[in-house]
């Protein structure tokens, strides 16, 4: 068939592409919906499929995170702690220095009242009173792709966590 | 070197989405259709500029875009399959007459959507004056009405 004429119209059309259009149409309608329905849960940040926590076995530490963060997007991790983790009305717990500097921390809340810096940690003194209780970290991660972080008690062996920052 | 890559990669985004979108997306011109246009385009500002003000971000992003039409359409020019693939290909809907009712599903036009087209541009009344019917590249339709005898 003459591409440049039909009838009598001088027009170039092409039904092959215009059939593979419309099929890359149809294809790229169902990937906007799966990306659509995947942001949904969470695959993107907050939602289900991001909200993860990890524990020490003895129940005296828990951290609750997300797996999925966003260049720049808000984020928290909140730290809960068992009473036996206290001790006279204070705890002492670290963060990692490479997640800190990667994460960027805003706020710590209760907000701590001694920070000590080590060359691959941050020591943060916090009053509590000795009830269960839990510390609030807002971060805004200004880093893109695979952060690795570590959380504890001083002295202890840290919590580890994962987590994806999409750019 | 991220002004360039951010803006970059939101240039492709952008083609591909509103190519899958479909023709008809970009000749729409309601106000609804104006206003949610605006809003894509505030969208994609907050991720091409993000926290970075200053005017030498803002030239690099406008400058790679800029520079990637630029580039797109001599890739246009020199291959007419990639410009099948950019820009799409007409498409007739109305051929001697008759509707090719297969055509408009696929490109989801309905009858009053080329009534509305023969009625704005070339003043003709009722389906049967119509010859033919294209869907141009830009999602138009352009009418040819049939000759009238004598």
């Amino acid at each position: 068939m003459d591409t440049h004429r039909t009838g009598d119209l001088q027009i170039d059309q092409d039904l092959d592409a215009q059939r593979h259009h419309w099929i890359a149409e149809r294809v790229g309608w169902t990937v906007i919906t799966l990306v659509i329905l995947a942001a949904l849960l969470g695959l993107f940040g907050s939602g289900w499929l991001s909200e993860a926590s990890v524990g020490t076995p003895e129940g005296a530490l828990r951290l609750e995170y997300s797996r999925f963060g966003r260049f720049l997007a808000p984020m928290t991790l909140r730290l809960h702690l068992g009473p036996d983790v206290i001790h006279e009305g204070r705890v002492s717990i670290w963060l990692n220095r490479d997640y800190i500097e990667a994460a960027q921390v805003q706020r710590i809340l209760p907000p701590p009242d001694a920070v000590e810096a080590r060359a691959d940690r941050m020591t943060y003194g916090l009053r509590v009173s000795g009830v269960p209780t839990a510390v609030t970290i807002y971060l805004e991660p200004d880093r893109v792709g695979s952060l690795s972080g570590q959380i504890g008690l001083a002295g202890h062996k840290p919590l580890r966590f994962d987590q994806f920052i999409y750019p | 070197m991220d002004a360039v890559l951010r803006a970059t990669v939101v240039y492709f985004f952008l083609l591909l989405v509103f190519r899958i979108a479909g023709r008809r997306m970009l000749s729409e011109t309601t106000t609804f259709d104006l206003v949610l246009l605006l809003i894509v385009a505030e969208a994609t500002q907050q991720g091409l500029l993000g926290n970075d003000s200053s005017i030498t971000n803002a030239f690099l992003v406008i400058l790679t875009l800029i520079g990637m039409e630029i580039a797109l359409t001599a890739l246009k020019q020199r291959s007419a399959g990639i410009a099948k693939w950019i820009d799409g290909v007409p498409s007739i809907i109305i051929e001697d007459g008759r509707l090719l009712k297969d055509r408009m599903e696929k490109a989801r036009i309905d009858e009053q959507d080329i009534l509305s087209a023969a009625r704005t541009g070339y003043g003709l009344e009722r389906m049967d004056q119509i010859k033919y019917a294209v869907l141009e590249r830009n999602g138009s339709i352009s009418i040819i009405p049939k000759q009238s005898s004598g």
